[in-house]
C-alpha cells in the first residue's frame, strides 16, 4: 500500500513539475513579448527622433514620413505595453513615468520641427535619454521579475526532482523489502510445510505402530484368555480324578484306619477341594470378558434385585439390613453387575462385626459417570491395604475365619473396568468400609431416566 | 416295575479315572448294570456296530457319550449312529465336561436324548447317575432291545 502511495506522489510531483515548467514557459513569452513592445516603442521614438532632426537640418518635408508613422504608433505600443504589465503595480508606475517621457519627447520633438532650432535638439536628445532610462527601467523590472520566477521556479523545479528522486528510492527500497519480505515469508512458509510433513510423517509412523501394538495385544489378550480358559477347563478333569478318588477312599476307610490316616485323608479332600474352587473362580474371571454378552441398557435396581435374590439365604441368617436408593439406567450386563451386587454384599455379610450389619447402597452423578457406594458396618480393614484387596487371590484375613478364594474384589473390578468405571475402597479397621465405583452415565440419561426420543 | 436283567450301559469316555469315577457312582447308586467302556470314537461305532474285536458284543441299553474324545468325537459319533437306522433308536446321554452352547446345540440337533454336564463334585455324580436310573429305567420306557 505503501509502494501506491509512492507512485500517487510521484505522479503528482511530476504534474506539478510540468505545470511548473508551462508556467516558466509562459513567463519567459510574456517576458520576450514586454522586451519586444519596447523595442518598438524605442523604435518609432528613434523613428521621430531621427526622422525630426533630420527635417530640422534640410527642411525636405518627405523625411517627416517616419516621424508621422512612429508618431501614430508609439502611444498603441506604450498602450499594449501597459496591458502587458497591467498585474504588475511597480512595473505600471514605470510605463508611466515611460509615457510621461514619450509625452515629453513628443512635445520637443513637435517643437524642433516647428522651429527647427538647434537649441531644441539638445533638449530632444535629452528627452530621448529619459525615454532610453525609463525603457531600461522598464525591461530591468520586467528581467529582474524573470529571474525572481524563474529562480523560484527553479528551486520548485529541483525540490520537485529531488522529492521524485526520494520518492522513487524509497520505492524501490519498499520493493527490495517487500521482495526480500515475500521471499522470506516464502521462505519461511516451505520451511513450515517441510516440519508439518515431517510431522505428518512421524504421526503416520506413530499411528502405524500403535495398530501393530494395538493388534499385538489384543491377539495376546485373546491367546491369554483363551489361555486362562482352557487351563482352568482342562485342569478340572485330574481335580475329579484327585477329589473323587480321595472321597471315595475316604467313605470307603471312614472309621477304619487309623486317626492319622484318617486326617490326612481329610487334609488331602479339603485340599482338592480348595483346588477346585479356586479353579473355578479362575474360570469365573476369564469368562467375564470371554463371555461377557454385549453391553446393553440395564436397569442396575434389577442387578441389585437379582444379588439380594441370590443372597437371600446368607441375608436371612445374619439378619442383615440392606438400604438402597433408587439406582440408574446404565450401559451394561445385568448379569455381571449383579455379581458385582452379589460380591460386595457378600463381603459386607461376611466380614460383619458385632452389631447387625447395616448396608448402605447410595448412587450420585458425577459430571458425566455414576458414582456407587456401597457402605458396611463390619470389621473393616487398614487402608494401607486398600490397593492389595482388589488383587486376584489376594485375602487379608485367616481362612478358617473367613471363607472364601479371594477372587471376589478382583472379579468386581473387572466387571466394573469392562463397564468403563473405576473401583476402589476407604475403610477404617474397626469402623467398617465403603466401596466406591463408578459406571459412564449413558448418552441421553438424566437423573436415572432413559429420554425416550 | 421291574428289572428284569441288568442294565446295559456302554460308555464312551477317553478318561480311565472319570471312566471309574462314573463306575463307582452307578455302583454306589445302586443302578445295577453292566458297564461297557470304550476309549475314543472309533471304538464306540465298532462296538456298537459290532465290528472287528467287539463282533460278539451286545446292545447296549443306552449310551454315555462323551464329546471331547480322540480319533472320533462325541458329536461325530452321535451324527453316524443317528444316520443308522438300527442303531437310532439308542437313547443317547452327552456326559461331558464341555458347557459350550456350541456343543449343547449340536448335540440336541443331532438328536441326543439328555445333555449332562459334568460335575464336578462326585457327590453331584451320584445324584446324577440316580436320576438316570430313575428316568431312563423307572419313568422311561426304552425301545425293546433285540439282544435280549
Amino acid at each position: 500500500m505503501l509502494i501506491s502511495l509512492l507512485f500517487v506522489g510521484v505522479a503528482l510531483v511530476s504534474g506539478f513539475l510540468f505545470y511548473q515548467m508551462k508556467e516558466s514557459a509562459s513567463w519567459v513569452a510574456h517576458t520576450q513579448e514586454v522586451l519586444y513592445q519596447q523595442s518598438e516603442i524605442y523604435s518609432s521614438l528613434q523613428d521621430m527622433n531621427l526622422a525630426s532632426r533630420g527635417y530640422a537640418f534640410t527642411g525636405e518635408q518627405s523625411i517627416l514620413g517616419p516621424y508621422d508613422a512612429g508618431r501614430g504608433e508609439y502611444p498603441v505600443r506604450i498602450g499594449e505595453l501597459s496591458t502587458l504589465t497591467s498585474d504588475n503595480p511597480r512595473q505600471k508606475g514605470n510605463i508611466e513615468s515611460l509615457s510621461g517621457a514619450a509625452r515629453a519627447f513628443d512635445d520637443v520633438t513637435v517643437q524642433l520641427i516647428k522651429t527647427r532650432s538647434k537649441a531644441v535638439v539638445s533638449a530632444q536628445m535629452a528627452a530621448m535619454d529619459k525615454i532610453r532610462s525609463a525603457l531600461r527601467v522598464v525591461s530591468g523590472e520586467e528581467n529582474r521579475l524573470l529571474a525572481e520566477r524563474t529562480q523560484r521556479s527553479d528551486v520548485l523545479f529541483k525540490l520537485g526532482l529531488g522529492l521524485i528522486a526520494v520518492q522513487l528510492t524509497l520505492g524501490l527500497l519498499l520493493l527490495a523489502t517487500c521482495r526480500r519480505t515475500v521471499t522470506n515469508y516464502a521462505e519461511e512458509d516451505r520451511r513450515k510445510i517441510e516440519k508439518l510433513e515431517a510431522e505428518i510423517d512421524q504421526r503416520k509412523k506413530t499411528e502405524k505402530a500403535l495398530k501393530e501394538t494395538t493388534l499385538k495385544l489384543t491377539s495376546s489378550n485373546t491367546d491369554l484368555q483363551q489361555f486362562a480358559y482352557v487351563a482352568s477347563h482342562d485342569l478340572q478333569e485330574p481335580l475329579r480324578a484327585v477329589a473323587g478318588f480321595l472321597t471315595l477312599i475316604a467313605k470307603k476307610h471312614r472309621g477304619n484306619l487309623d486317626s492319622d490316616t484318617d486326617v490326612w485323608i481329610t487334609h488331602a479332600v479339603d485340599g482338592a477341594q480348595r483346588m477346585r474352587n479356586l479353579i473355578n473362580d479362575l474360570l469365573m474371571y476369564s469368562r467375564v470378558e470371554s463371555r461377557g454378552k454385549d453391553l446393553e441398557v440395564t436397569d442396575c435396581n434389577k442387578a441389585l434385585e437379582q444379588a439380594k435374590s441370590d443372597l437371600s439365604v446368607l441375608i436371612k441368617e445374619a439378619n442383615a439390613i440392606i438400604e438402597a436408593g433408587k439406582l440408574p439406567t446404565v450401559q451394561g450386563e445385568q448379569g455381571q453387575l449383579s455379581q458385582v451386587f452379589q460380591n460386595l454384599l457378600g463381603n459386607a455379610i461376611k466380614f460383619k462385626g458385632t452389631d447387625r450389619p447395616v448396608i448402605d447402597i447410595t448412587v450420585s452423578q458425577q459430571s458425566n459417570e455414576w458414582l456407587f457406594a456401597v457402605k458396611d458396618n463390619g470389621i473393616g480393614f487398614d487402608q494401607a491395604h486398600a490397593d492389595r484387596i482388589f488383587v486376584i487371590f489376594q485375602r487379608l484375613q485367616g481362612r478358617e475365619q473367613y471363607p472364601g478364594t479371594g477372587i471376589g474384589l478382583s472379579l468386581c473390578k473387572k466387571i466394573v473396568e469392562r463397564h468403563g468405571g473405576r473401583i476402589w475402597a476407604e475403610s477404617t479397621k474397626g469402623s467398617g468400609s465403603t466401596f466406591f465405583f463408578t459406571i459412564p452415565v449413558m448418552q441421553g440419561e438424566y437423573d436415572g431416566r432413559a429420554k425416550t426420543d | 416295575m421291574v428289572e428284569p436283567r441288568p442294565i446295559r450301559i456302554l460308555m464312551a469316555e477317553d478318561s480311565p479315572s472319570d471312566a471309574a469315577l462314573a463306575k463307582e457312582a452307578f455302583k454306589n447308586g445302586k443302578l445295577l448294570n453292566e458297564l461297557v467302556i470304550v476309549g475314543d470314537g472309533e471304538e464306540c461305532i465298532e462296538y456298537l456296530k459290532k465290528e472287528g474285536q467287539y463282533k460278539d458284543a451286545t446292545r447296549p441299553d443306552v449310551l454315555l457319550l462323551d464329546l471331547n474324545m480322540p480319533k472320533k468325537n462325541g458329536l461325530e459319533v452321535l451324527a453316524d449312529i443317528k444316520k443308522n437306522d438300527d442303531l437310532k433308536t439308542i437313547p443317547v446321554i452327552i456326559l461331558t465336561t464341555s458347557e459350550s452352547e456350541h456343543d449343547i446345540i449340536k448335540s440336541y440337533q443331532l438328536q441326543a436324548s439328555t445333555y449332562i454336564t459334568k460335575p464336578v463334585e462326585f457327590e453331584n455324580f451320584l445324584e446324577v447317575a440316580k436320576q438316570i436310573k430313575e428316568f431312563y429305567f423307572h419313568v422311561v420306557t426304552l425301545p425293546p432291545n433285540g439282544d435280549t
